[in-house]
This record gives C-alpha cells, sequence and structure tokens, in this order.
C-alpha cells in the first residue's frame, strides 16, 4: 500500500501522482508569460530560485483546457536523461485529494482516455473516485515539438 | 553572468533581452514614423542614407504589418548576416540594481519550441524576459526581413 494525490482538472478529468512528487500548493499565485512557447505552457512561476514551468495539463492532453481556479500545483520529478530532479506545475482545478494505493486496485485505462496511454504509468480503481491513470510527469514536462 | 550584459526591449507585455554588443544603434521616435515603410509581410526604415529591413511586431509577437501605435523606437541590431531594424515600445539600456536579483535560467524543456527564439529566461527580481539575439531573431523571422533572397 502506498499513497498517491489525485489531481483535479476539472469536465471530469482526474490523474494521481505520487505522494512525494506533490511539493507545493499555491492559490493565485503570480505566474509570467513567455513568449514563443506552445500554447498549453506560456506560464511560468519563480518560486524558490526556480523557474517552473506551468501547464494546463487539459489544454496540454489535447482537450478542453484545466477549469480555472487559481489553484496550482507544484511537483517533483526525475528527468532520467539528466539524471536531475525537476519542478513542474500544474493548474488544478480543485485541491489534490490523497488516496491509498494497492497493487490490488490495478485496472486498464478507461474508456475515453486512451488518449491518456503515452503519459500513464498504470491506472487503478480508487472505491470513490473512480478509474485513475498515474501520470508520468517526466512526460508531461519534457520538450514536445508539436 | 552580469546584468550589465544585457539590454531590455518592451513590446506590449513583453520584454527581450538582447547582448548589449548586438544594439548597433538607436533611432529616436520623431525620426520612425515616416521613415517606416511596410508593405506585405516586409518593412523598410531609412537609417544613414540606407534602407534596413525592420520587423514589425504585434502584441503577439508576431508579424504586423500595422504595429501597435506604442512601437515608437527604433533599434538597429546587428546579425551575422547584416543589419536590421525593430521597432519597440521601451528600451532599457541597463538593468538597474533596483530591479532586484538578476538570474539566468535554461528555457524549461515544456516551454520550447523549435521555431522559438527564446534561448534562456532572465530573471531580475520578480519579472522575467525572454533571452534573445539578433540571430535568433533574423532566423525567426526571416521571411519578414528577406535576408536569403538578397543577393550575395
Amino acid at each position: 500500500m502506498s499513497a498517491a494525490w489525485v489531481l483535479d482538472f476539472g469536465a471530469d478529468r482526474r490523474a494521481a501522482v505520487a505522494q512525494r512528487q506533490q511539493v507545493h500548493l499555491a492559490h493565485e499565485p503570480q505566474t509570467q508569460a513567455l513568449p514563443f512557447a506552445p500554447r498549453a505552457a506560456q506560464q511560468l512561476l519563480l518560486w524558490n530560485g526556480h523557474c517552473v514551468p506551468v501547464i494546463d495539463f487539459g489544454a496540454w492532453a489535447g482537450e478542453a483546457p484545466t477549469a480555472k481556479t487559481g489553484l496550482l500545483g507544484i511537483y517533483a520529478y526525475l528527468d532520467q536523461a539528466q539524471g536531475t530532479h525537476q519542478l513542474g506545475g500544474l493548474w488544478l482545478a480543485a485541491p489534490p485529494v490523497r488516496v491509498e494505493v494497492d497493487d490490488a486496485l490495478a485496472c486498464e485505462l478507461p474508456s475515453g482516455r486512451e488518449g491518456w496511454r503515452s503519459f500513464s504509468l498504470s491506472c487503478f480503481r480508487d472505491p470513490r473516485l473512480g478509474t485513475l491513470p498515474i501520470i508520468d510527469l517526466a512526460q508531461v514536462f519534457r520538450e514536445r515539438h508539436a | 553572468m552580469n546584468a550589465a550584459d544585457f539590454v531590455l526591449l518592451r513590446l506590449g507585455p513583453w520584454a527581450l533581452a538582447l547582448p548589449r554588443r548586438a544594439v548597433r544603434d538607436l533611432m529616436p521616435p520623431q525620426a520612425v514614423g515616416a521613415a517606416v515603410s511596410p508593405a506585405a509581410g516586409r518593412a523598410a526604415i531609412r537609417f544613414q542614407d540606407r534602407e534596413l529591413p525592420l520587423l514589425l511586431l504585434g502584441d503577439d509577437l508576431r508579424w504586423s504589418d500595422t504595429a501597435p501605435a506604442g512601437r515608437r523606437i527604433c533599434v538597429v541590431l546587428e546579425s551575422d548576416a547584416g543589419a536590421f531594424a525593430m521597432l519597440c515600445d521601451e528600451f532599457e539600456h541597463r538593468i538597474e540594481a533596483g530591479q532586484g536579483a538578476v538570474a539566468l535560467h535554461a528555457v524549461p524543456a515544456a516551454m520550447r519550441t523549435r521555431a522559438s527564439p527564446v534561448k534562456a529566461v532572465l530573471r531580475f527580481g520578480d519579472s522575467v524576459a525572454a533571452v534573445t539575439d539578433a540571430n535568433a531573431l533574423r532566423s525567426c523571422f526571416e521571411p519578414h526581413l528577406g535576408f536569403e533572397a538578397a543577393p550575395a
């Protein structure tokens, strides 16, 4: 059994990350825009000396933008190529919810979420929140040349 | 890095930081209006008895035949392919100490695009500027500057 945070992007879209990956939660932080960046990743946050990219996950996944609430989660992930830990921000539609995960809860990606396969590590079924993909933050925050 | 290495060009909501050595000259606002000659996708400006390609950018930092009214300062930039000019709203010769600590960051991977002229992020106090240079701008906006079409 291990713990995870469930992230809510609105429009019945939820995903989970490992508990240790949740670093900080901010409400209406002052973000800065960077020109010539992808539409879903035009904002960055100056935080504790870091330059943190902020992604609208809904738009990034090619779907409707994340519901705007001003909630921003900051997450840590391992950049395998560089062998370093990096930070990334995700706009959230609601505060993260903590759940317990067990191998016995593993399941397939739900129908309608097949497009998430390329950035999902696995999937599990939570008794309260339903089927939840565990997203690979290194994939979400990697360089993409769309 | 040293804050004194950069100048700031402000265009609408954006701040671009360029190496000081990229700036060849400035033209005052009163010299700009009559000198600009925009035409479908290209523009030029008279500078020291010759015509320079002129970069006209809207507030979305895309080419615009009709640049916003605030673009009244003309900066002459020196690229490897030759000089070109660019209009901006404000030109800051240096980043003042009062603007806070200065640091240079890599562009986060998720924010990179193949065509972007942004090479780094310059942080000063609570603000950021996109670091670029004359060659990167020329490459990004080449169709509007026309260096590759010019005779050798």
